[in-house]
């Protein structure tokens, strides 16, 4: 199985989790059952794909166009691979409490509950595994729409006012700070990928598997965005210099890339 | 034989464009039943998107048909240049699928012996349109300013006796038209006065050689007044609420959507004309003008729709909205800003016909409204209906993976190019406004239990253009390179002369 693969299964593996949960709704144990197994193959996925990264192999994957100059795209680098293997490895803990709570609790629409959590723990996967800012935004957005009712799910007109402050927050910052913010980065730079050692230029050659062990062990940013240019595929080694240069423009200020 | 009337449909299609619905008026007419003027008139529609389609296909130079024998600089000429055949290929397509999914409305809320009057009234508002994109001068708009009004005008009017609101909203939309087409045709008289000519090339090439256009650009700013009334900008768009919602569903299904298209491809056509041939500080003001009142109009009609309690009249606020936007992009009066708005437009029109082909599928025989209640529950009701509501408003918000992000995302981009700030903030502002609105539409949906007495949707006849307009706001969302690219292309043809 390729990196690329197995990075698609990653990614798909949420939505098949939230269908299983959906299919043993009416079967409580089943139900707890299929959220527990698809919750630790999941994060047993995220550890496969640390792995994988940490022994060299590059994944990436692209899964449609929708501007033209950023793909709706995903690509391993250390701090999201950190910040995955994280949240699935949490989702795992949570899959067994999660049944627990809500039976104690007897509440009323578990299965709903913990498709959501299941939704929520991917999108955020997913979302740090973006390679470009556009599809950091989608999985970003999709997060929080995910996660609104979930806040608000035991109901109640305090809880309910409480979910919507939650998602009225979160979504008014990511249109109007970052989808902002995205578009003047994008007339600046040409581009949304996530490229290595722009404003953190690296010093020093530093091989892959040094990188990467590094980056992954300590979870401290390694000089930089770990993230390469599309095109070339992700990798971490060695990230070339870049110099970025402001050039006169008549109308907008533009960046190029020597 | 066949290559010969390809060719003969390619030379003489500005005129055919105009002629097929103009057919299409005498033949509803006559016609003996409102199902029969309903075939007719689809046929009409048929065939102005057919040669639309070839136009667009074939073009490479501007297609130009001079009518009447009068020469210019007085001369009525119909053409079809890139910017034409975006918006008749944009029109004629959505005109299908409302007309052909609009027999229902048709039959249900137009008395039996008005329904081919009212399938000849829609055809003369279609063909009033389709002149506002082929018009190659000053008298073609002004002509077909005055026909949009009385035949939309009319078609209101026939609603009344399903809902008494209609009557007054028919008036309105006369009056108010009227005023319209009178403001445009005072600005074409300044403009006449200044250059000398009607034909909008040889206005272009007058003022870019005149030093005084000061009279010119008065003029110009009062005919981009009349446009912006037909492109539903608010606070000019008070007709729209009256013909679309309380005029027959008929109406807002068949033509809700593709008139304020037209009229934004003319208005985008004079400030073309503008930016081409005004003095750089005159340029600026129109610029300016144009921006400010596009980003009021935005917010303006943003917090309408977040409070309408029917949906027909929450289309129109919605689409009013838009339009600001679509306003704000022309007013960056560069290629970028044009293709943005071009866009913006296209995903504007699609999105409007799903709100008012939704609304016509769900009105009740009570009265002509379709209420905001009527959404309840929806998603078990109906969710294919509700599917596609949710796609529409989600391409109105701007979401990401909806054509929608895309146009807001080009519009974004030229606003910051051109420096308009205001612009680039309203645009967002706007957004975030869609998401409350499309909150408390899919909380209806979606989370309350549906109304006992919750009218049955009727969609079957309204679902393949249902189905059609939702899969193409979702595709080019995964892929919006084949309409931006046909956007840049249209932009890039339009002359900025020394613009910006």
């Amino acid at each position: 199985m390729s990196a690329d693969l197995l990075l698609l299964i990653f990614l798909l593996t949420p939505i098949f989790h939230a269908m299983a949960i959906g299919a043993a709704a009416r079967v409580p144990a089943l139900r707890d059952a299929a959220n527990i197994i698809f919750a630790c193959g999941y994060a047993w996925l995220a550890f496969t794909l640390v792995d994988w990264h940490q022994s060299g192999s590059i994944a990436y994957v692209a899964l449609a166009r929708p501007l033209p100059t950023a793909d709706f795209a995903f690509a391993p680098e250390p701090i999201g691979l950190t910040a995955a293997a994280t949240f699935a490895a949490l989702g795992a803990l949570n899959a067994p409490f999660a049944g627990g709570f809500f039976r104690a609790m007897q509440d009323k629409a578990p299965a709903r509950a913990e498709v959501l959590i299941a939704l929520s723990v991917g999108l955020g996967c997913a979302a740090s595994l973006a390679a470009n800012l556009f599809t950091f935004l989608l999985c970003y957005q999709a997060m929080i729409v995910a996660s609104f009712p979930l806040v608000a799910h035991n109901g109640g007109p305090e809880i309910r006012r409480a979910g919507q402050i939650y998602f009225g927050i979160l979504l008014t910052a990511s249109i109007a700070l970052l989808l902002p913010a995205m578009a003047w980065t994008h007339g600046l730079a040409g581009r949304l990928d996530f490229i290595a050692g722009v404003y953190w230029p690296a010093r020093s050659a530093t091989s892959k598997r040094t990188c990467c062990s590094r980056s992954l062990h300590s979870a401290l940013p390694p000089r930089g965005l770990f993230r390469c240019i599309r095109g070339c595929r992700p990798q971490c080694a060695r990230p070339r210099r870049r110099r970025a240069s402001c050039i006169p423009s008549s109308s907008f200020p533009s960046v190029r890339w020597d | 034989m066949s290559g010969a009337l390809f060719e003969f449909v390619r030379a003489n299609a500005p005129a055919l464009v105009l002629l097929a619905p103009l057919v299409a008026m005498a033949g509803a007419a006559f016609a003996p039943s409102g199902r029969a003027a309903w075939a007719v008139l689809l046929l009409g529609a048929v065939a102005l998107t057919g040669v639309a389609i070839v136009a667009a296909a074939t073009y490479d130079q501007r297609l130009s048909n001079s009518l009447g024998g009068w020469n210019a600089p007085l001369g009525v000429e119909l053409r079809i240049d890139g910017l034409s055949a975006y918006g008749l290929v944009l029109i004629g397509v959505v005109a299908v699928l409302g007309i052909g999914g609009g027999l229902g409305a048709l039959r249900a809320e137009i008395d039996r012996p008005r329904q081919p009057l009212a399938a000849a009234a829609t055809a003369a508002a279609l063909a009033a349109a389709i002149a506002l994109l082929v018009a190659g001068d000053l008298l073609v708009l002004f002509t077909a300013l005055h026909l949009l009004w009385l035949s939309l005008g009319a078609l209101t009017a026939m609603g009344a006796e399903h809902d008494r609101r209609a009557g007054p909203a028919a008036l309105n939309v006369v009056v108010i038209g009227a005023i319209g087409a009178a403001l445009f045709g005072f600005g074409a008289v300044f403009v006449f006065m200044s250059t000398g000519a009607v034909d909008l090339d040889q206005i272009s090439g007058v003022l870019s050689a005149a030093e005084d256009t000061r009279s010119a650009s008065a003029g110009l700013g009062m005919m981009a007044a009349g446009l912006a009334m037909a492109a539903c900008m608010a606070p000019l768009h008070a007709w729209a609420t009256g013909a679309f919602s309380r005029g027959p569903a008929w109406s807002a299904v068949a033509l809700g959507a593709i008139l304020p298209a037209a009229g934004a491809i003319a208005g985008g056509r004079l400030v073309a004309l503008a930016a081409s041939a005004l003095a750089p500080g005159l340029q600026h003001g129109l610029s300016l003008g144009l921006s400010l009142i596009g980003a009021a109009g935005a917010l303006a009609a943003s917090v309408q729709a977040m409070v309408a309690r029917d949906l027909r009249r929450f289309a129109v606020y919605a689409g009013a909205a838009q339009a600001g936007c679509v306003a704000i992009g022309f007013s960056a009066a560069s290629a970028g800003g044009v293709s943005g708005a071009l866009f913006q437009l296209a995903n504007q029109t699609v999105s409007l016909f799903i709100l008012y082909a939704a609304a016509a599928a769900l009105r009740s025989d009570a009265g002509a409204g379709a209420p905001m209640q009527v959404l309840q529950g929806l998603g078990k009701r109906a969710p294919l209906l509700s599917l596609a509501i949710s796609a529409a408003l989600l391409s109105l918000i701007g979401a990401p993976m909806t054509a929608g992000f895309l146009s807001r995302w080009s519009l974004l981009q030229a606003t910051f190019e051109a420096r308009i700030w205001w612009g680039a903030a309203a645009i967002i502002l706007s957004s975030l406004i869609a998401v409350v609105y499309a909150a408390r539409v899919f909380e209806r949906m979606y989370l309350r239990a549906p109304a006992l007495d919750a009218p049955k949707p009727r969609v079957a006849s309204l679902a393949p253009g249902l189905f059609i307009a939702a899969a193409m706001i979702v595709a080019f969302g995964f892929d919006g390179a084949a309409p931006l690219r046909a956007a840049d292309s249209v932009a890039g043809t339009l002359n900025w002369g020394g613009g910006r």
